[in-house]
């Protein structure tokens, strides 16, 4: 059996060197999604060679993975058109890609696209790892003695440098949702040499700001056995009104079902946010775990786990304050450590 | 004379034109989601709510009102206004957040939740007097409520409750309900895990589970209580070996009326009180069917593989479901026959639609 290992330090930090002298073509000026929706550096595709990805574009195009060190590995796409209008692609890894990080490249009649850290090879994922957890970036607020961006940089270094496989950012990414807030959070996640996976908060639902920048926000993966999914507590007090992530809650929850473990991922939890989300999430088929923030401070003695009871809750402090927690996943649990506080640079 | 008379056989085999108001949320994103009203017929369409934060719109029972939570200072208030957009205004609370308003058989009461969340309680505003009570003896979480019609249903447990008894719990409280009415909800319960939900029966001074725990074994997560025109039988939604499936209570008992691996949810009766508009996930996605509670037959309404189509509202003549679809890529409202003819697009805005709810009858 071959041993199970995640994309190794080394070889992410010589990618990462590569991409971030790689001219970048992707998004438009103002960081929004152009031809390439998903994946993108919010929701990256993790793959294996052999295996199928899914992307979502504006329109059919030629597809390929880029690497870092400039090889180019064209991808056999299967499309299908969704309802509007948009492209589904299901797309097939060259068996000859080598793990690491690439950029998922697209032209079409001279148009041309990158999404810069959109997907991740791997050529197994590890049976136990660890997730780090940031939450509250808030990229524009000041009211700290140093800038939101000086904090965050340090916050990305404590995290490319803790030997965690996936990054998950739970939500208020920035502080009041600003097209530019969005540009200058981006320009620092893409520092980070894991897979980082955003979802939106409170603080960055300005317009339709967010969607334009990461697209949805429900969305699921897979890492090796376990299943992740991420979804919006924005809309709360009206949500059962509403009913509009409900079907993919439901969808993406019975997707994840067989999952080792079943970690969910949002913003904040508070039992008004809907009580369909939370018959979805917590009592019909549980969640293993929640991973959450909001607060600016660490789950209380009692804020173990959801009032509905199954599902075990881990809030973490705030990115804006220095802080990051690291979840240790194994086959015996799911292991949330200690917050720390990222040091300073000078 | 043979082709007109084919001509009239076959029109006769679909249903009357559509018509009416439904009133909808309608704008670009959740914060400025306004409610709105339309002319089926013509496609006029009126702004008639805040447009900030407006929730789901609920008709008075003569279609003369609407009943609608928004944006406050503090939460969400109340807001009552005409069809044509007259008479706005906001209920006075004693509570920040207010959802999920049910209007009285008689239309002279809203009943609401109160409160944050799973923590909320049951509040009665009388729009005569326009004053605002706690019912349930000030129990606390309770949500959803929905008027109780007659005493058919609350007859037909307190037989249940006779019969395996001797006794029932809540013949007690009949002499209160025939003076102030009665209310279901969807009430927390604590189990071993953590909490679940249960129905209840509540009334101003008093809640108390619908049917007593020991005639409603097991660890079932009941939400989406609606009781029929007819008032002797409820539909709701239950959690049964994991997924979500519809059940009836009435005379006959308890029984599973859709009865699918995939998740059913969201009964809505129609007008007549004899079928059940329902979502269910058993094409992949969120579709609308209805069933027959008495045969448990199902029939598709609205489905397809790669879209959504939610939230169904009966037209006043039973012959008409609008729902929700996002089929074109965005959620926008649809009307179509309940046998899934004639599907037609209402709302074509660019934006999102959302909780269509079918005027009752036009306002004397």
């Amino acid at each position: 059996m071959k041993e199970r290992r995640a994309i190794s330090p080394c070889i992410a930090a010589a990618l990462l060197v590569g991409m971030v002298c790689t001219p970048s073509q992707a998004r438009d000026q103002d960081g929004a999604l152009a031809l390439i929706q998903t994946p993108n550096c919010g929701a990256p595709a993790l793959a294996q060679p052999g295996n199928t990805f899914e992307a979502v574009l504006a329109e059919q195009a030629d597809l390929g993975l880029t690497a870092s060190t400039g090889g180019v590995f064209p991808l056999t796409v299967s499309w299908q058109t969704l309802p509007g209008g948009m492209q589904h692609a299901s797309c097939l890894v060259p068996q000859n890609a080598p793990p690491g990080m690439y950029g998922l490249t697209a032209s079409v009649r001279g148009r041309a696209d990158v999404n810069v850290r959109s997907v991740y090879v791997f050529e197994t994922f590890p049976e136990a790892y660890a997730v780090a957890h940031v939450t509250d970036v808030h990229i524009g607020a000041e009211d700290r003695p140093r800038t939101s961006e000086a904090i965050f940089r340090d916050v990305i270094k404590t995290v490319n440098e803790s030997g965690a496989s996936i990054a998950l950012f739970t939500g208020d990414l920035t502080h009041s949702g600003e097209p530019d807030q969005f540009r200058r959070f981006l320009e620092i996640l893409d520092t980070c040499i894991l897979p980082t996976f955003v979802c939106p908060g409170n603080h960055d639902r300005q317009s339709l700001n967010y969607e334009q920048v990461f697209g949805p926000l429900v969305y699921y993966f897979w890492f090796g056995e376990d299943g992740y999914l991420a979804f919006d507590t924005k809309d709360y007090n009206t949500a059962d009104d509403l009913g509009r992530q409900d079907a993919d809650l439901q969808v993406f929850r019975r997707a994840i079902k067989p999952a080792r473990w079943s970690i969910g991922f949002t913003h904040r939890y508070e039992p008004g946010m809907g009580m369909r989300s939370q018959i979805v999430l917590f009592l019909d088929n549980p969640l293993d775990f929640l991973v959450c923030g909001h607060t600016h401070r660490s789950n209380k003695p009692d804020e173990t786990h959801v009032p509905w009871g199954t599902t075990a809750m881990t809030v973490t402090p705030a990115a804006i304050d220095g802080y990051l927690r690291l979840i240790e996943v194994t086959p015996r649990g799911i292991r949330p450590r200690e917050p720390v506080r990222a040091p300073e640079s000078p | 004379m043979i082709i007109p008379l084919c001509l009239l056989t076959l029109y006769s085999m679909h249903a009357a034109a559509a018509s009416g108001h439904i009133a909808y949320l309608s704008g670009t994103e959740q914060e400025d989601l306004c409610v709105c009203v339309m002319d089926v017929v013509s496609g006029a369409t009126l702004r008639v709510g805040e447009g900030d934060r407006d929730g789901a719109p609920v008709w008075s029972p003569d279609g003369a009102w609407l009943a609608y939570p928004s944006k406050s200072d503090a939460g969400m208030d109340i807001h009552l206004v005409r069809p044509d957009g007259s008479e706005r205004r906001a209920v006075v609370h004693a509570h920040p957040w207010n959802r999920q308003p049910r209007w009285s058989p008689d239309g002279s009461r809203l009943a609401y939740a109160a409160d944050d969340g799973i923590n909320a309680v049951i509040m009665v505003y009388d729009a005569v007097t326009h004053t605002e009570t706690v019912w349930g003896g000030g129990k606390t979480g309770l949500m959803r409520p929905v008027w109780v019609s007659g005493m058919k249903l609350l007859n037909i447990v307190k037989q249940i409750e006779e019969s395996q008894h001797g006794e029932s719990r809540i013949s007690g409280m009949f002499d209160e309900i025939n003076g102030t009415g009665a209310i279901l909800a969807v009430g927390l319960v604590a189990n071993s895990n953590g909490l679940t939900t249960d129905i209840f029966l509540v009334t101003e001074n008093g809640a108390t589970p619908l049917v007593p725990p020991e005639l409603n074994p097991g660890n079932y997560v009941d939400w989406a209580v609606e009781i029929n025109r007819k008032g002797g039988m409820i539909a709701f939604e239950s959690n049964d070996g994991g997924d979500r499936e519809i059940f009836v209570f009435s005379a006959n008992g308890q029984t599973n009326v859709t009865n699918h691996r995939e998740a059913d949810w969201n009964p809505v009766w129609s007008p007549d009180g004899n079928w059940i508009a329902f979502e269910s996930f058993r094409n992949a996605r969120r579709s609308v069917y209805r069933v027959y509670p008495e045969t448990i037959r199902v029939f598709p309404v609205a489905v397809a593989k790669n879209s959504d189509n939610w939230c169904p509202t009966w037209s006043p003549d039973g012959e008409w479901l609008a729902f929700v679809s996002d089929r074109t890529g965005n959620p926008d409202i649809w009307i179509a026959e309940v046998t899934g003819e004639n599907p037609r697009q209402l709302t074509t805005y660019p934006g999102l639609d959302y909780a269509p709810a079918w005027q009752p009858r036009k306002a004397p």
